[in-house]
């Protein structure tokens, strides 16, 4: 999604939403729009594309509406990065001509988990939608006892960390919006020492049993057996991209770094 | 006088190099193993800094009702985006939209 990824993801628009409250909808498979959102819809320019911005007030009334691509096009690859900054920061100031607001310095909050795994999933060297990471967070369910202490190296089906692996896929790329529901490969664990251990493999991944695999690479982590047990790990593949109007494969490089929450 | 004052200092140096050195053993430090060394180290390359997470900045509420609630006792605007005409959703906070 290009508004994230070129647009909210921008420090200066960051920096524009830091008095805002942000919320989103998705309409999905054509479900009816919330009555709640229909007076927003219904009061808004038509036009432009399917991607709609509603700047209300604090007493929730509506201000302004914009188009989420500039130039009221739809497409949204006509347009730089650096074009989707001047066009929402322009259009949110007009958001809040006249409203005093208030002064607020958001913190950094990342997504957390009381006792799991925290993913950064990103693919290095891209720009807009696809340049920026995605953070998920998994609570543990069985991993842990998974990847109990080995006494002496043993094999580990990846499919058992799949509720890990299946996540690192791209952002921004519409064709994928779901996690990976196959997880292939067979990975290794083996002690580092007394309390630590390395695991590591080979895997592969695709949406479905039928279809191809759309990423392989390698996942590595160390495993430290102290009071409990932490992981420091990562991923590193290609993720086989079609682009149909060249009608060919692209490889693209991604990576995960996986960290063990709470620290 | 002039001699001895400078050795020994130097020999109380050494004495304290000696003492720190026994009083502090090497930790069983991660790099202690080739391989941890190099996941970690490759773990650190894969993470993001913090300057690339701004996004995680934005004050989310789930949903149009909580952004009101909230934006009403807080004095705040609301940013509120809408995607339609889409089979599936996927997620704009996650980045999968």
């Amino acid at each position: 999604m290009h508004v994230r990824g070129s647009s909210l993801s921008q420090p200066r628009v960051v920096e524009a939403l830091k008095p805002f409250i942000v919320a989103f909808w998705g309409q999905a498979n054509q479900e009816p729009i919330p009555a709640d959102l229909l007076p927003l819809y219904q009061a808004s320019q038509r036009g432009g594309s399917n991607v709609r911005c509603f700047i209300l007030g604090p007493d929730g009334t509506l201000r302004h509406s914009f188009n989420g691509f500039p130039g009221n096009a739809g497409n949204p690859l006509g347009f730089s990065p650096d074009a989707y900054v001047e066009y929402f920061t322009g259009e949110i100031a007009r958001g809040v001509a006249g409203l005093k607001l208030p002064r607020v310095v958001p913190a950094l909050k990342l997504p957390e988990v009381k006792d799991g795994v925290r993913l950064f999933i990103r693919v290095p060297g891209r720009e807009g939608a696809y340049g920026y990471p995605v953070v998920e967070t998994v609570e543990n369910q069985e991993e842990w006892k998974t990847l109990a202490f080995p006494e002496s190296p043993r094999k580990v089906e990846a499919s058992r960390l799949s509720r890990w692996l299946r996540l690192c896929f791209p952002p921004g790329v519409n064709e994928q919006l779901h996690p990976f529901g196959v997880v292939k490969g067979t990975l290794t664990l083996k002690p580092a020492g007394k309390q630590q251990a390395i695991l590591s493999g080979r895997i592969k991944m695709a949406k479905t049993e039928n279809d191809y695999d759309l990423f392989e690479g390698a996942f590595e982590a160390v495993l430290d057996y102290g009071t409990r047990t932490t992981l420091r790990g990562a991923v590193d593949g290609i993720y086989w991209r079609f682009d149909p109007h060249r009608r060919r494969w692209m490889d693209w490089k991604l990576t995960a770094a996986l960290e063990s929450r709470p620290e | 006088m002039s001699r001895t004052l400078p050795r020994l200092v130097g020999s109380l140096l050494l004495t304290l190099a000696a003492v720190t050195t026994a009083a502090a053993p090497a930790p069983p430090s991660t790099a202690s193993h080739p391989d941890v060394a190099r996941v970690l180290a490759a773990y650190r390359s894969a993470r993001p800094a913090d300057r690339d997470l701004q996004i995680f900045k934005l004050d989310w509420a789930g949903s149009l009702k909580e952004a009101k609630t909230r934006a009403a006792k807080e004095n705040r605007p609301v940013l509120f985006v809408a995607t339609t005409q889409l089979e599936d959703a996927g997620d704009l906070r996650g980045g999968h939209c």
